[in-house]
């Protein structure tokens, strides 16, 4: 016989530590405490029969140690390489712009290009050149001067900014074009290449010359 | 009824607190794995029935340990916090066992845990020990799991309170209602053939 008394309300008062007065008079009740009892001694015994793996705590060291060296890195090191990445892109972004700034020649298609047409310039073209705001651009068909861009220059197929100059001409016949680039010029062009060019260079000036050919 | 802490000297306290004081991790680890390690496994078998799932939690546990300590509140228990971080590993291996089951229609194995006949006072305590684990099994989590802190790991209402995250009361009454479906399961198991 269980008496329900004491499981159902007997047992709280005991959870509670509260003393249960129909316990003492009642002989069932004392007996199933006492199995209460033998429940509440055996279950500290739960899980004691093994003690699991004798390596465990190697295991956890183990786990540790994998889990650091995946750590991330301290605060110094992170700055380490943020620093050295800063600098990485700093170097590559002079060294861009010094390409970007570098005579830059484009042929642009001109307002009757046909779509599919060949790469190749063609008259009605127009040819730009941009080049640093000290430089001086001059584009010569043969051996004739077409266009003079004087350094810093604007108008006339000149256009200057904060950024550089652009030299635009129209390849207006066919021929060969010369697109020379000078630094530091110093000497008047008299509108022929090779007289012009021989200024430059006893002026002590430094050009640069691209041949581009329009059949 | 006052229960018996858990059985460790407190000098093993003293010298954790003294590793913690210093954040000396390594050393604190050590200690709490010593302090701690069996009991955390026992929990951990009693909560998951299933001895290797248990060493996985209990490793689970203390790395655990070891990466937050720092992070703990200089007055907070390592004892509550330690049991708190094996209650969540308990659930959550618990409820992943539970989904892989469902998944794949693994039926949860009944272990035979029936006495052979003997008479009930011949029954040695590793015995009743093995079918207290059978029936904790058949307890609802939160009723499992308040048994277990109370009464196997012999934490008081208050401590085990910290841990589950409940008031002391609440466990009460889950203790007081898990203790009669304990005593039915192991009647059960006892003696198979007598009406419950």
């Amino acid at each position: 016989m269980i008496c329900e008394h004491y499981w159902r309300d007997g047992i709280l008062l005991v959870e509670h530590d509260e003393p249960d007065p129909h316990r003492d008079t009642c002989a069932v009740c004392r007996r199933e405490h006492e199995v209460r009892e033998q429940i509440i001694r055996a279950l500290p015994l739960v899980g004691r029969e093994t003690a699991g793996d004798p390596h465990w705590e190697a295991r956890v060291w183990s786990r540790i140690a994998r889990l650091e060296s995946r750590r991330p890195a301290p605060w110094w090191r992170l700055a380490a390489g943020l620093t050295a990445a800063f600098a990485i892109v700093v170097v590559w972004w002079t060294i861009a712009r010094r390409q970007e700034l570098r005579p830059r020649i484009e042929v642009v298609p001109g307002d009757d290009a046909i779509a599919m047409r060949s790469e190749l310039p063609r008259v009605g073209d127009r040819v730009q050149i941009a080049v640093e705001l000290t430089d001086e651009v001059r584009i010569y068909r043969g051996d004739d001067l077409v266009l003079r861009c004087p350094a810093g220059s604007t108008g006339d197929g000149c256009r200057s900014d904060a950024h550089g100059m652009v030299a635009e001409a129209r390849l207006a016949a066919s021929g060969n074009y010369r697109l020379v680039v000078i630094t530091l010029a110093t000497a008047e062009p008299v509108g022929r290449l090779d007289l012009d060019l021989g200024a430059v260079v006893a002026a002590g000036g430094e050009y640069q010359i691209t041949e581009l050919s329009v059949p | 009824m006052v229960m018996p802490k858990l059985q460790v000297t407190s000098g093993d306290d003293a010298e954790i607190e003294a590793a913690r004081s210093v954040s000396d991790k390594r050393r604190m680890l050590t200690l709490l794995m010593a302090r701690h390690g069996d009991a955390i496994y026992r929990f951990a078998v009693a909560m998951t029935r299933d001895r290797d799932l248990a060493d996985e939690v209990r490793q689970q546990v203390f790395v655990e340990v070891y990466r937050d300590v720092g992070n703990l509140a200089q007055d907070s228990s390592l004892q509550d916090w330690v049991f708190g971080i094996a209650r969540n590993r308990c659930l959550d291996a618990v409820n992943a066992r539970k989904r892989w089951n469902e998944r794949y229609k693994n039926a949860v194995p009944e272990e035979p845990e029936r006495d052979d006949g003997a008479p009930e006072r011949d029954l040695d305590r590793g015995r009743l020990a093995r079918i207290l684990v059978a029936c904790l099994a058949r307890l609802a989590p939160a009723a499992r799991e308040a048994v277990v802190l109370r009464y196997q790991q012999e934490l008081s209402y208050d401590e085990a309170a910290v841990v589950a995250g409940d008031s002391p009361g609440t466990l009460r009454q889950r203790v007081a209602r898990a203790l009669p479906l304990l005593r039915k399961c192991m009647e059960h198991h006892l003696h198979p053939g007598k009406p419950q």
